[in-house]
Formats: structure tokens, C-alpha cells, sequence
């Protein structure tokens, strides 16, 4: 008889990232939502409207990876090969798509965004490789 | 003036290519930590860390790579007038945050682009260096690096030579024109050419005017910043004293806060979201103006600080060297402003004006009052029965057709040519009130044309093109009747021989009689006989030569009054004194079809001695294919064009100097 592999560990630390990222990109959310309602001249006179978009899609990657990261900690427990490959990637994922938007938001010009968007790319790369590698851990 | 100042010093360059490298440097170190996970799956951590110093390494190389190389346009200006918001004002990007769809189709307009900063983006021609002819001089423009820059000589009044960068552009619709800092403070002055975009020619500056052909050098420096700021920019103030010129505006171009005031009051009450909804249900806010819902007098007069021929109140002159027009929208026109007309003669605004300027009446109006030029629509409107109607809910503004903003994706060419709003190509325009003519049967009987014709729309009869301005006719806003007594007593052509330009003046007089009772005036037998347009190009002055030919080019005129007979008399302008005058004969040529090999080689800019070969070239290939047979209103015989009586007529050509300044 064998004994169902432990990965316990791995999914609290998805689990500490999940919702710690979550507080993050909420607060991010609530930040953005609060300059908005009350147009905060910083805000709405700071750049152009494509840096707004930028932020705004920085807290929306950010928020839904965080809840990616939650799923994935459970999501772990079933595995029959421990993901680490899928794990790498979620935090890298995690790191690069949001923090891409947030990089772009600056230094752009003619209503496109600044280099920093040059991570977004490789985010949706280590997503892509994070999920197939995820479903990869699941076979039995 | 020496070239290398254009390139700003590198020190003040420095703060935008730091950001750049650091940004750089986040972007490559972003990078890596994306990556760090994966790379302690397959390292026992020395990788980890090789890769970290790489990636720092590279960061660095990177910012001092960019530090040395990055080039960059931000220079400061300190010739060009300075755009500073004034405390009041917020700018056109505060409001795009609360207002997309306005600000977009704004955006889209050619109000945003009346006045730009020069730029690879915003200079239309493409041309890396050129070299133009101005009445025999050279004028040379090109780029050196991002900045354009200008050299010839002036001549007239201001000799010397010139060699300095442009820094502002005019017009993004019809021309373009460009604007050099003269280096003293922020002055600027005209390049002496400009660009002409549907055509896609350069053309000598005075040239684009009905002015007389010896008048070549362009406006004196500064005229921009006294006068073309006033309507061309957003909050301008000319800030000039003798010897200093330190001009700001609020924004390059005509933007959100010259047609709605100062928007500042407005972008802090609204940070308040409560406030927001509460006011979005009542449909009004009275921290901002909004044309489109003030009475109707007042709206007109938003456009009208601009669309008209007006001058500041006498009272407001030394606050308005420092701190621009009193004038808001939403404010009463007239108090801060004499919108002129012809009872203002003696008025004390205008006599400085009149002293500098003789022909200032004669060259804004006809003799009966109605404006000349274009682009003063509101000093037309304000003329018109329907907008001195005593019911203000009948009364006209310019919003009654006119729509400023679109809905998202709306804003479409033809849209952004007049900013005409849906429908009101037609006659619905004036069907919102005359409502009985919006039936078939009644449209037939009031125009005596088939609905759906050139002659049953409304503005063709009642707006005709009389207004001269961007080397073409335009619509008179003086919504009047055709009326031949009015052409008697003012030269103006009348709007039935603009079209009917085959028929006489006695013609129009039995047809406005019969028609529409109105009284005949008596005519001599030339008026009788022979076609209005016809005495216009042989026997008028400039203006009302140019409008002939105009006239002769436009489609519906055509279609009225055939185009077989029209060569000789447009021909015979080729070689008119006024350039603006032969411009328009060869391009109302061109449109009659059949010779444009004949004007292949026409440059209605050379001298007499040039043109003359053409006049006699158009009129020999019309001769042999002409086959329309007699017709005495164009003077034609059997066989052709009826000499003596032509040449009669052309005799009498009015040579007076005629100045239109637009």
C-alpha cells in the first residue's frame, strides 16, 4: 500500500502568498476605486489615461492571481507528483503580470505603456506553463 | 543663431533619462525574480545567485548605456509661449477623466489642432529639408533632428536674415502655417509660406488672401501673440508691454475650458460622488457653462467671442495686455466686447483700428452690413430674423445645427469638417421651426424646385456662399432671402445666380416676382440681358471675382446651369491680379473637365507674362469643342464666344484694391 504524498507544505505557502497578495492588491483596489470617486487631483491629473488603465489592470491581475494561488494551494493536496514546476510558475506569474502593469504605468507616451509592460509577456508565459504544469501533476 | 542651441543641454536632460534607465533597471530585475522560482528547481542556489549579479550587472550596462544615448525631445522653450494653467483652469485631461466620450470627440476635432506645437507627428508635409520659393526668395525649411527650423530673408518693413527653429504650428484642416520664435522673449512670427493641405502646395502666405498681389511680406512678429492667441488657444494671455513678450496660454489649441469657463471650480465639486449623482439627475451644474443649455443668446455669444467681428471694450484694455479677454462663456458678449457692425463707425474701440487700417469696414462687410469674412458666423447669425426672434424658445444659437461632440465612434469625417450635427445636412435644421415645409407638397410650393433638389434645400436659398475665407467661398450665417434689390444696392451676388449663374439679374427679378411677389426693381438692359455671373468675373471687383469662381466650380451651380460656356470666362481669370482669384478659376476649371492638360504647367503665382499663354490655350480648345450654340445671357453667338461684347465688358473690369482680412 502507498502512502499518499505530503505536500502540505507547499500548499500553506501558496496559501500565505494567495492572501497575502490578496490584502495587497485589494488595498491597491480600494486605493484606486477612493482617487477615482473622489477625483484626487494627483490621481486624474497625474499622466494619462493609459497609466490609469495600467494601475487598474495591475489590481485585477494581482487580485485574480491572488485567488489563483488560494485554488492552487488546495488544488495541491490532490496531486499525485508534487506541482513545483506549476508552484515556480504561479509566483512568478504573480510577480511579473501585475508588476508589469504597475512598470508600465510609467515612462510610456502616446498612449501606450512604458517598458515596464515588456513583463507582461513573460507572465502570461509562466501562467501558461504554471497551469499545464499544474494539470500535468494531477494525472494519476 | 547658432544651430547647436537647439539641442538642449544634456544636464537638463538628465532627470528624463535617469527615469528611463530605472525604469529599465526594474523591468530586468522584475524579470529575474519572475524567474527565481523556476531557477531554484534546477539549481543548488550558486545559479540563483549567478543569475541575480548577471541581472544587475545587465541593469547597470543599461542605465549607463541609456544615460549616454537615450535621446529625448523635452527641451524647455523659453521663445515659445508658455502653457500654464491659470489657477482656475484644470486642462482638457482632468476632464477626459469624468467626461471620455466629449473629450474624445474633441479630441478628433480640428478645434483641438488649431494650434500645435511643432513636431515630426504634427507637421503635416513630409519633407526632411525643402527648399521653397517665396516671390523669388528662398525659404528654407528642415529638420534637424526633431526640431524644424527656418531660414531666409525678410524683407519689407523687417530685413534681415532668419534662422530659427519653428516652434508653433496654425491649422490642421484647411492650411498649415508655421510659426518661428523671433528670440525676443516668446514672440512669434510667420514663415512666409505655408502649406495648403487639400492640394498638398506651398504657397506664399499673402497669397492665400483676397489682398492685393504687391502685398508679400507676411505679419509682422508678434501678431500671433496679440491677436491669432486670442482665438487660437485655450485661456491666452498676451502678457506684452513694450519690450517684453512673455505670452501664456492655458492650452495650445481651442479646448474644453474655452467653450465651458474655467473648470476648476467644477473638478472640485464633483470630487464629491454624492454630489455627482445629485446633479447628473437634475440635469444641470452651475459650476461649469455648457452652451448647449443656456439661452440661446448666450450660447451664441460662447461661439461669438470668436466666430465673430468684435473688439475689446475699450475699458478692459490694460487688464487684457496681462491677463487676456474678461470674456466667459456663459457671460454677456457685449459687455466686454463691441461685436461690430455697420453703425459702429464712430465707436472709440475701433479708432485706432481704422486709423491703422482705412479699409476695415469695407474689407469685414458688405455696404448694407452683412460680414465678409468667414469664420465670423456669429456676426451673420446675429443679423438674422431667426435669431432676433422675441421667443426665446424659437430663438436660433449655433447649437440649433452645430454640435460640438459626438457619441464614441460618431466623430466622422464629414462631421469634423463643419461640426454640423445629425441631419442637418438636410433641411431639418430649419424644419425644427418652419415645420410646414417639412411636407413634400409644401417644400415644392415654397421653392418652386423639386424636393430632394440642390434649390429645395433650405440653406442653398437663404445661406448662400457670400463669406470669403480660406481661399474659398462660405456660407453667409445671415439667413436672409434672395433678393435682387440687395445686389443693386450692395454687389453682393444673390443666392439664385449663384446657382443659375447662365441667368440674368431679370431673369431672377421675374422669377422672385412670380414666385414670391417680390417687387421687381428696375434694371438697365445689361442687368436684364446678361448673366449675373457673367458681369461678376468681366466687370467686379476681387472679392466678388473670386466668388464667381468659386461659384463655377461648385457641383450644384453646375448642374444648374451646365458647364459647356464656362471656359472662356474662367480662363479669362488666369491671369487675374488676384491670386486667390486665379486659384480658384484653375481649380473651378479643373472640375469643369477637359482641361487639365491645357493647365498642365498653370502656376497661378507667376506673373502676368506666365498666365497670359493660358488664358488665350483654354480659350482655343473651348472654341473648337464647343457646340452649345447661341445664348445670349453668356454672351455666346453660334459659333462661339460673342468677342466685342466680352471685351467690352472686361473693359470695365473694377480695379480697385480690395483687401479682405481674414
Amino acid at each position: 500500500m502507498t502512502s499518499k504524498p505530503d505536500f502540505s507544505a507547499l500548499s500553506a505557502r501558496h496559501l500565505r502568498f494567495g492572501w497575502g497578495s490578496l490584502l495587497v492588491f485589494v488595498v491597491l483596489g480600494g486605493v484606486l476605486e477612493a482617487m477615482h470617486g473622489f477625483k484626487v487631483d494627483w490621481y486624474l491629473s497625474f499622466g494619462s489615461e493609459t497609466q490609469r488603465l495600467m494601475w487598474r489592470l495591475a489590481h485585477a491581475h494581482g487580485t485574480l492571481l491572488s485567488l489563483v494561488h488560494v485554488a492552487f494551494a488546495f488544488t495541491a493536496t490532490r496531486c499525485s507528483t508534487e506541482p513545483r514546476v506549476a508552484s515556480a510558475c504561479f509566483i512568478g506569474a504573480s510577480v511579473a503580470l501585475p508588476g508589469g502593469f504597475l512598470l508600465g504605468a510609467f515612462g510610456g507616451g502616446g498612449g501606450d505603456p512604458g517598458v515596464g509592460i515588456a513583463l507582461v509577456p513573460m507572465g502570461l508565459l509562466l501562467m501558461l506553463v504554471g497551469v499545464a504544469a499544474c494539470l500535468r501533476s494531477l494525472r494519476p | 543663431m547658432d544651430p547647436r542651441l537647439a539641442i538642449a543641454p544634456r544636464a537638463l536632460l538628465r532627470g528624463s533619462v535617469r527615469i528611463t534607465s530605472l525604469l529599465w533597471l526594474a523591468v530586468i530585475l522584475g524579470g529575474v525574480c519572475a524567474l527565481l522560482p523556476l531557477l531554484r528547481l534546477w539549481s543548488d542556489g550558486r545559479l540563483t545567485k549567478l543569475a541575480v549579479c548577471a541581472a544587475v550587472a545587465v541593469g547597470v550596462c543599461a542605465v549607463a548605456i541609456c544615460t549616454w544615448t537615450t535621446p529625448t525631445s523635452a527641451r524647455p522653450r523659453p521663445n515659445a509661449p508658455l502653457e500654464a494653467l491659470e489657477e482656475a483652469y484644470v486642462g482638457s485631461a482632468t476632464c477626459k477623466s469624468c467626461h471620455p466620450e466629449e473629450h474624445s470627440s474633441w479630441h478628433s476635432s480640428f478645434h483641438r489642432t488649431m494650434t500645435q506645437r511643432a513636431s515630426r507627428e504634427t507637421v503635416v508635409p513630409q519633407f526632411e529639408r525643402l527648399e521653397l520659393d517665396w516671390y523669388g526668395e528662398q525659404v528654407v525649411l528642415e529638420w534637424r533632428g526633431d526640431e524644424l527650423w527656418t531660414r531666409f530673408v525678410r524683407g519689407g518693413g523687417q530685413p534681415g536674415h532668419v534662422e530659427r527653429p519653428i516652434e508653433q504650428l496654425t491649422g490642421s484642416h484647411h492650411m498649415q502655417v508655421f510659426w518661428y520664435s523671433t528670440g525676443a522673449g516668446r514672440e512669434l512670427a510667420p514663415v512666409p509660406v505655408c502649406f495648403k493641405l487639400e492640394e498638398q502646395i506651398w504657397l506664399p502666405l499673402t497669397s492665400v488672401f483676397v489682398v492685393p498681389p504687391e502685398l508679400r511680406d507676411p505679419p509682422e512678429p508678434g501678431k500671433w501673440n496679440q491677436s491669432c492667441a486670442m482665438c487660437h488657444t485655450t485661456d491666452p494671455r498676451p502678457r506684452m508691454d513694450i519690450g517684453r513678450t512673455d505670452t501664456h496660454v492655458g492650452e495650445l489649441g481651442i479646448s474644453c475650458e474655452a467653450c465651458h469657463g474655467p473648470g476648476g471650480a467644477h473638478a472640485a465639486a464633483n470630487r464629491n460622488p454624492l454630489r455627482r449623482w445629485r446633479k447628473r439627475s437634475e440635469g444641470r451644474d452651475e459650476t461649469i457653462a455648457n452652451p448647449g443649455t443656456m439661452p440661446p443668446a448666450r450660447s451664441a455669444e460662447a461661439c461669438g467671442h470668436c466666430h465673430s467681428v468684435r473688439i475689446l471694450r475699450e475699458r478692459h484694455f490694460d487688464s487684457w495686455r496681462e491677463h487676456g479677454s474678461p470674456f466667459l462663456p456663459g457671460g454677456d458678449l457685449q459687455s466686454t466686447h463691441l461685436v461690430i457692425d455697420r453703425n459702429d463707425r464712430d465707436a472709440p474701440e475701433l479708432r485706432q483700428t481704422l486709423r491703422r487700417d482705412p479699409s476695415f469696414f469695407a474689407s469685414s462687410f458688405w455696404s448694407d452690413g452683412e460680414v465678409r469674412l468667414s469664420g465670423r458666423e456669429f456676426s451673420g447669425m446675429r443679423e438674422s430674423p431667426c435669431y432676433q426672434h422675441g421667443d426665446t424658445t424659437m430663438q436660433i444659437d449655433c447649437t440649433s445645427c452645430h454640435a460640438m461632440h459626438r457619441e464614441e465612434g460618431a466623430a466622422d469625417e464629414a462631421w469634423r469638417d463643419d461640426q454640423l450635427d445629425d441631419g442637418m445636412r438636410g433641411n431639418v435644421g430649419c424644419t425644427q421651426c418652419h415645420g410646414d415645409l417639412a411636407e413634400e407638397d409644401a417644400l415644392r410650393a415654397h421653392t418652386r424646385h423639386t424636393p430632394g433638389s440642390s434649390g429645395s434645400q433650405c440653406y442653398n436659398c437663404h445661406m448662400s456662399h457670400t463669406s470669403i475665407g480660406l481661399m474659398k467661398a462660405s456660407r453667409s450665417h445671415a439667413i436672409t432671402s434672395p433678393s435682387v434689390q440687395s445686389e443693386l444696392a450692395t454687389g453682393r451676388p444673390n443666392a439664385c445666380n449663384q446657382c443659375h449663374l447662365d441667368r440674368s439679374l431679370g431673369w431672377t427679378a421675374d422669377a422672385l416676382e412670380e414666385g414670391w411677389g417680390v417687387a421687381k426693381p428696375e434694371l438697365d438692359q445689361e442687368q436684364r440681358d446678361v448673366a449675373a455671373s457673367v458681369r461678376w468675373i468681366l466687370t467686379g471687383d476681387a472679392g466678388l471675382r473670386m466668388l464667381a469662381a468659386w461659384s463655377y466650380g461648385w457641383a450644384d451651380a453646375q448642374e444648374a446651369s451646365g458647364t459647356e460656356w464656362m471656359a472662356p470666362y474662367l480662363g479669362r481669370l488666369l491671369d487675374d491680379p488676384y491670386y486667390v482669384v486665379r486659384f480658384n478659376a484653375a481649380r473651378s476649371l479643373g472640375s469643369v473637365g477637359g482641361y487639365g492638360g491645357v493647365l498642365k504647367g498653370y502656376n497661378h503665382l507667376g506673373d502676368a507674362g506666365q498666365a497670359a499663354p493660358f488664358v488665350d490655350s483654354v480659350r482655343a480648345v473651348w472654341q473648337a469643342r464647343y457646340t452649345g450654340g447661341a445664348r445670349s445671357s453668356v454672351l455666346m453667338l453660334p459659333r462661339g464666344l460673342d468677342i466685342n461684347r466680352f471685351g467690352q465688358l472686361y473693359a470695365r473690369r473694377d480695379d480697385r484694391m480690395v483687401f479682405i482680412h481674414e
